[in-house]
């Protein structure tokens, strides 16, 4: 059964006009995501995943511009022809965002309650009486002991952990259809990170709603997502169900980033790393972006960018040769079997 | 409640500290002077004219208390007496002249720093809010009446609308917006990049309420003490005004037109410098007082307001 999606986003392309020149940090992005799923994004800094979020909502800054003929329907209607007016009764309302840094993205001149209060007031039609039963509500809901007491305190009162769940309540108090999580846990020492990945599991169960989860640890993703986006430069390199790609990963880049991962089943003397810098994003390489850190790699690479193809049913992999990695795949497995 | 219990701690230890402070404490003692001097006026120094009796034999009330009576006829300055304890100048009593040149004083200083500050906390944060070629317009505005030296402007403003208190303070605001201005962009542009104000944004929050409830409680404070700052300063600016005749009209109570009587005077008799020294005396230690009791608070509010300073 082929469910319609929430959002879809097509040929997405974000140019930022700066003095040096245009800088293409998402340039042709296109992804789905469904009703109650969760969507990773992942890739380094740089890749474009922040972007994509930002310009979701449209909220880049200025010098940042959603270029013609890209599309982002959501709920069937194209967000990037709304007015201004229209864009805001969305955001908070139906498209919720969390942020990396709780300590920062909650102002530290009110009190918890005052803000999360804000959220509910502007997007729902009750008192303020009634508005601050709900933020008292929320504030259990995302784990906060003693929330009618907690509700009164400044941020700077409460830990990070703490502070994130508050900045969840805040994003969930409007029960959003969407929220987009860009790196929520990154700044989290490891324990709170867990709990606060489960929260947002438990409470996307209970509302049903999609996520869309940005981060750089593949980990998290192989964890909470159920599917992936990987983005290199700007562009979606490699899509597909979380266990396909992290089983038989077909891109260079991914299968990059999974062997840079530490792993405690086989003895390694040195971590991988992929070779080489994330390009400038002024001066990407002329075919495909990854070329010049590619192992893989032939001349072709590094004069005409290979389009997105689908390898097998919902995977698509953007690369000449992704036969060669499957070929380097099947050899290292069998490497470890003996 | 909680909330309650909380900002009266909060309110608390503002008030310690400022009283821990004896500036600050020597600051408030002094403005709390001054306005306890401006709100008795009429009690202390009795709006009415001696020289001039009604039908009843008591002394007339005056139509207008901020214009002195001529109450002698001498046309030098008269030294303290009981009677006039600060002496006379020009037939008038400096006592009074300085009492209710305090209103005088509020009056301006108040109306000019509130009207200026909030025009200047109006561009400012347009400007350092939407940024772009609307912060680039109105910053060159206030460059252009940065550029022109403050007290030509207020001579040649003065000079068009024509002498008067008001006048005078129509200068002043016009010409001194642009301080609370730029103080106000900087710290929104230094705000603005914060993620509480992306993160409010992604709520869909109103433009209008961001600056209002998010950013501007968050900048606000430099400019209050700047204001405060100001507020003195600005005193002594009508007062030079006045001093060039531009100001009050001639005999209100005024410690700026007061000194403008002064003039002839200053250096005192032949042979003793120092005979008329009451006629400078007074309303120079008013305006000076009342100055230092601005600073010392905009001083006292900054250390308490001030996080870097904590």
């Amino acid at each position: 059964m082929e469910k319609n999606p929430l959002l879809s986003v097509r040929n997405l392309r974000t140019y930022f006009y700066t003095e040096d020149g245009v800088v293409k940090a998402v340039d042709g992005v296109d992804f789905d995501v469904y009703e109650g799923e969760t969507l990773g994004i992942v890739g380094e800094s740089g890749s474009g995943k922040s972007v994509t979020s930002l310009a979701i909502l449209r909220l880049l800054d200025p010098k940042g511009k959603i270029e013609e003929g890209s599309e982002i329907i959501f709920n069937g209607k194209n967000l990037l022809t709304l007015t201004e007016d229209e864009m805001r009764r969305i955001r908070g309302n139906d498209i919720a965002m969390i942020f990396q840094e709780p300590m920062v993205a909650l102002n530290p001149v009110f009190t918890i309650g005052d803000q999360i209060m804000e959220a509910i007031l502007l997007h729902q039609d009750v008192d303020k009486k009634k508005a601050r039963e709900m933020a008292i509500d929320m504030l259990r809901k995302v784990g906060i002991p003693e929330p009618e007491k907690r509700i009164d305190e400044y941020p700077h009162e409460l830990s990070g952990g703490m502070r994130q769940r508050a900045m969840i309540a805040m994003a969930l108090s409007c029960r959003p259809k969407l929220l987009i999580a860009d790196e929520p846990t990154t700044a989290l020492d490891v324990t709170i990170q867990a709990q606060i990945l489960e929260l947002m599991k438990e409470l996307q169960r209970e509302y049903g709603m999609a996520i869309i989860l940005i981060t750089h640890d593949v980990g998290v993703i192989a964890e909470n997502a159920d599917r992936v986006v990987v983005m290199y430069g700007g562009k979606v390199m490699e899509t597909s169900d979380v266990r396909t790609t992290f089983k038989t990963p077909k891109h260079p880049y991914t299968w990059g980033l999974l062997n840079s991962i530490p792993r405690l089943d086989i003895e390694q003397e040195r971590l991988y790393s992929i070779p080489g810098m994330v390009p400038d994003p002024l001066h990407f390489p002329v075919g495909c972006r990854f070329s010049n850190r590619c192992e893989f790699g032939e001349e072709k690479c590094s004069v005409e960018m290979p389009p997105l193809v689908e390898v097998e049913s919902a995977h698509m992999v953007r690369c000449f040769f992704y036969h060669k990695v499957e070929q380097a795949q099947k050899l290292s497995k069998a490497g470890e079997g003996a | 409640m909680s909330k309650e219990r909380k900002m009266n701690t909060e309110l608390r230890r503002t008030m310690r500290k400022i009283f821990r402070n004896p500036s600050a404490v020597l600051g408030f003692a002094l403005l709390i002077f001054f306005v306890i001097v401006a709100i008795f006026a009429p009690l202390i120094a009795e709006p009415i004219n001696p020289m001039m009796l009604d039908d009843n034999g008591n002394p007339m009330k005056l139509d207008d208390p901020y214009v002195m009576p001529i109450i002698t006829w001498s046309s030098t300055p008269v030294p303290p007496s009981a009677d006039h304890p600060f002496g006379m100048i020009q037939g008038r009593d400096i006592f009074y002249g300085v009492v209710w040149g305090t209103r005088t004083a509020f009056f301006i200083g108040l109306t000019v720093t509130i009207i200026s500050t909030l025009f200047g906390i109006l561009i400012g944060s347009i400007s350092g809010y939407y940024g772009g070629w609307i912060d680039e317009v109105l910053m060159r505005i206030t460059d252009v009446f940065m550029s022109i030296p403050f007290l030509l402007a207020a001579m040649v403003l003065t000079t068009i609308l024509g002498n008067g208190i008001d006048k005078v303070m129509i200068a002043m605001t016009v010409f001194g917006w642009m301080g609370a201005a730029r103080l106000i962009r900087a710290n929104i542009l230094q705000v603005k990049e914060e993620q509480y104000i992306l993160a409010s944004k992604a709520l869909g929050v109103k433009d209008y309420f961001i600056i209002m409830r998010h950013v501007l409680p968050n900048t606000i404070f430099p400019v209050l003490i700047q204001a405060s700052m100001r507020m003195g300063s600005l005193v002594i600016t009508a007062a030079g005004l006045s001093f060039l005749g531009l100001g009050a009209p001639l005999g209100y109570a005024d410690w700026g037109s007061m000194l403008n009587f002064t003039r002839n005077w200053i250096l005192g008799a032949s042979g003793s410098t120092f005979s008329y020294w009451y006629a400078v005396f007074y309303p120079g230690m008013a305006m000076v007082l009342f100055v230092l009791a601005w600073n010392l608070v905009g001083d006292a509010l900054r250390d308490v307001f001030d996080p870097r300073l904590k």
